[in-house]
């Protein structure tokens, strides 16, 4: 395959970080259709130069973020990247999103996506602009926050607004195993501690200026068009909640469905849910659009506090997650103390989700007398004390006396603790953190959290949603073999999605988006194709997980993570009796063994994955 | 004359009423079902139809029925019979997140 090439650079950048090198390597055509883009691009430069013996922390571990075939253009959101690396929460693969600017203006400065390997020898920080990258010396951000590393580095670079830069803060640079990258204000590459394999680079921030690279689109009016109609469904999506409200709008409907995660789920009933929901911040806080690329959904926003103890507080808008995890699941319940928990977690650089989980879980620890203010260094842990969670996050991102241990995640720290903590913690047996809901009433969510090759969902999205993909839903949500089923169906769509280079909540129709991509690129990929790219990545990313460790029996809960619930609308009822079978319906149907997981020689050989037959079966 | 109370949350409420919340009371005959009642709430509100049942008349994947604080599909699903006074809510599942 020759000729042209219409919506990508045609380039990617590879750095080694260890000589100080950066080079530009070229993207030819069948590359670009095989992998698209984004998690696709991630999947192949992982797959082929991550060999097992290399671990998360190994030099040798690469990192990859790109953008996508519509990235850069009119589609809103087109500044979304995916981060792709294998992980330390897992030491398997993860495939991570983030909003904003930077994958626009990394394919206006004339790269597709970034390879990063080596490590460098003290903090640096890459500086990228017009196909040249530098690496800058960074030891004079070391320590700063994430916020503070962008206006220093913005300072520096005297950039501008023409500047997008994402980097890590105390908790990828003390290796937190779940640190998160942070950029342009309030976006997060979040899943699977991407910001600690930055920070064990040495690799402080990434800087992309803007540039002139012009794009060629092959069709760049009809793109104009199908972008004002994606615009247009996605704004209108589900009576357009999301653009009145932001994701932090359905923090009651999760209340109210029992999918609002409470006090580490001892619990599914919570009351106040109207005292923090994004209607009550939206309208009591003084807020003003921070919108992201070419967006106009009106889903971010800096936000100020106009009442109650944190009065004054200014930062970005708590997204759902991030009001789930510091309101219900600590006990808190002033929404103020969420926007300011919020803005520590990011400036910090930590996973929200998981720092949501691993606070629960101290604080039931606290109450239940398993851990002891002698374990906590004298903070007080009670439910609801924002301020020790406060407190707690610094003690986590410097990995200060016992956030040292608490910075290893749920997982690793309960099993550390023993007795009765491990039963305690929410968390897949990989080590992933699930996303910030009691998944008990929304078993799709928890199947996929546990068997996902991404380390967070990988076939599902708030709930699955198989209509959108022309399939009958579920007519059971407590069926588990309909659940898997369904599942499995629709896996594909968004690993898909996930290699265009824009934001899931600006492509909610499939098929506008598929002609959004045609315009830009020439091609005339149809749904069905789609569906095989996205399942050639998942599978892909399942061998590449075989080879690196994974077994079965760690696709599964946690004992708290899958147990029973208490009370709410999903009382009493269990998805663990029928567990087994459905993870062996789930396996059967993605065309992978029953008992092994294993993706079958002829599913690869469907998906033109032949070649990696050998890795699987050796 | 039975009612049931019948609760629409969230954007289902701006759907059928243009606010966020809705609370109807809905008279039913003895041995009235939840789809009976879903029946009842279409014929009253054009556009309930579309809202909550698809071009094949399933229910929406993103809505959730709870009866009495419970989900219907730990009952009898739509076949589950309503009695006088019993609260009915429609939860859709929000854009993601």
């Amino acid at each position: 395959m020759s000729g042209k090439l219409y919506g990508y650079t045609g380039k990617i950048l590879r750095v080694n970080l260890t000589d100080e090198q950066a080079i530009t390597e070229k993207l030819d055509a069948e590359t670009l259709k095989r992998y698209v883009g984004g998690t696709g691009l991630g999947t192949k430069y992982l797959y082929e130069e991550v060999p097992p013996s290399v671990e998360w922390d190994s030099p040798d571990n690469r990192m990859i973020i790109a953008s996508g075939p519509l990235g850069a253009t009119r589609v809103s959101g087109s500044g979304t990247f995916s981060v792709v690396t294998k992980g330390p929460m897992t030491n398997l693969a993860v495939a991570t999103q983030a909003n904003g600017f930077f994958g626009a203006f990394l394919k206006l400065a004339g790269f597709d996506g970034i390879i990063l390997q080596g490590v460098a020898d003290r903090f640096v920080y890459l500086y990228i602009r017009d196909g040249q990258a530098e690496i800058r010396d960074a030891s004079h951000l070391s320590g700063k926050d994430t916020w503070k590393t962008e206006d220093a580095i913005r300072e520096e670079l005297g950039g501008g607004r023409r500047l997008s830069i994402f980097g890590i803060g105390p908790a990828g640079e003390n290796l937190a195993r779940f640190a998160a990258i942070v950029g342009d204000k309030g976006h997060v590459a979040a899943h699977n501690g991407v910001g600690a394999v930055m920070g064990k680079k040495n690799l402080k921030a990434i800087a992309v200026e803007r540039g002139n690279n012009r794009l060629e689109i092959k069709d760049g009016e009809h793109l104009s068009e199908l972008s004002r109609q994606l615009f247009e469904v996605s704004k209108n999506h589900r009576g357009g909640a999301l653009y009145k409200w932001g994701t932090a709008g359905g923090l009651s409907s999760a209340a109210l469905g029992g999918w609002l995660p409470i006090k580490n789920y001892t619990t599914s009933v919570f009351a106040e849910h109207e005292k923090l929901n994004g209607q009550y911040m939206r309208t009591h806080f003084e807020h003003k659009p921070n919108p992201c690329w070419a967006c106009r959904m009106r889903h971010c926003y800096i936000m100020r506090v106009t009442e109650g103890p944190y009065a004054g507080f200014e930062g970005e808008e708590p997204e759902y997650e991030c009001a789930a995890a510091w309101g219900s699941l600590i006990g808190n319940t002033d929404a103020g103390a969420v926007v300011m928990l919020t803005n520590v977690t990011d400036r910090l650089g930590l996973d929200v989700n998981e720092s949501g989980w691993v606070m629960a879980w101290v604080m039931e620890c606290y109450e239940k007398g398993i851990l002891t203010k002698d374990d906590t260094d004298g903070l007080d842990m009670s439910w609801g004390n924002v301020e020790a969670a406060r407190a707690m996050l610094h003690k986590i991102a410097k990995r200060e006396g016992c956030g040292d241990l608490f910075a290893e995640g749920v997982k690793r720290a309960s099993e550390k603790i023993g007795g009765e903590a491990p039963n305690m913690g929410i968390y897949t047996l990989k080590g992933a953190s699930p996303r910030g809901h009691d998944h008990r009433g929304r078993w799709s969510e928890l199947l996929d959290t546990c068997v996902t090759n991404t380390s967070t969902i990988e076939a599902t999205f708030g709930g699955v949603n198989p209509e959108a993909l022309g399939m009958q839903p579920v007519s059971d949500a407590f069926s588990s073999k309909e659940v898997s089923a369904v599942n499995a169906k629709v896996n594909g769509w968004r690993q898909f999605e996930d290699c265009l280079g824009t934001c899931r909540f600006c492509t909610v129709d499939p098929s506008l988006t598929i002609d959004c991509v045609n315009a830009a690129t020439g091609w005339e990929l149809t749904l069905s194709d789609a569906m095989r790219i996205g399942r050639r990545i998942v599978n892909q990313l399942r061998v590449f997980n075989f080879r690196h460790g994974l077994t079965t029996d760690l696709e599964a809960p946690s004992p708290r993570y899958g147990s029973t619930p208490v009370d709410g609308p999903a009382q009493g009822k269990s998805i663990m009796p029928g567990w087994k079978s459905m993870v062996r319906n789930y396996y059967d149907l993605m065309g992978w063994d029953k008992d092994t997981g294993k993706p079958l020689s002829e599913t690869l050989k469907q998906l033109g994955l032949e070649s990696l037959i050998p890795d699987i079966t050796a | 004359m039975n009612t049931v109370e019948v609760k629409i949350t969230s954007w289902l409420g701006d759907v059928f009423f243009g606010g966020e919340s809705k609370n109807l009371t809905l008279s039913i005959n003895e041995g009235d079902t939840v789809i009976d009642l879903l029946d009842k709430l279409v014929t009253e509100h054009n556009c309930a139809r579309d809202a909550l049942f698809n071009a094949e008349g399933r229910l929406h994947g993103y809505v959730r029925i709870i009866i009495n604080g419970r989900f219907m599909e730990l009952l009898d699903g739509l076949k589950t019979k309503l009695h006088n006074c019993d609260k009915v809510m429609l939860l859709p599942s929000y854009a993601g997140g």
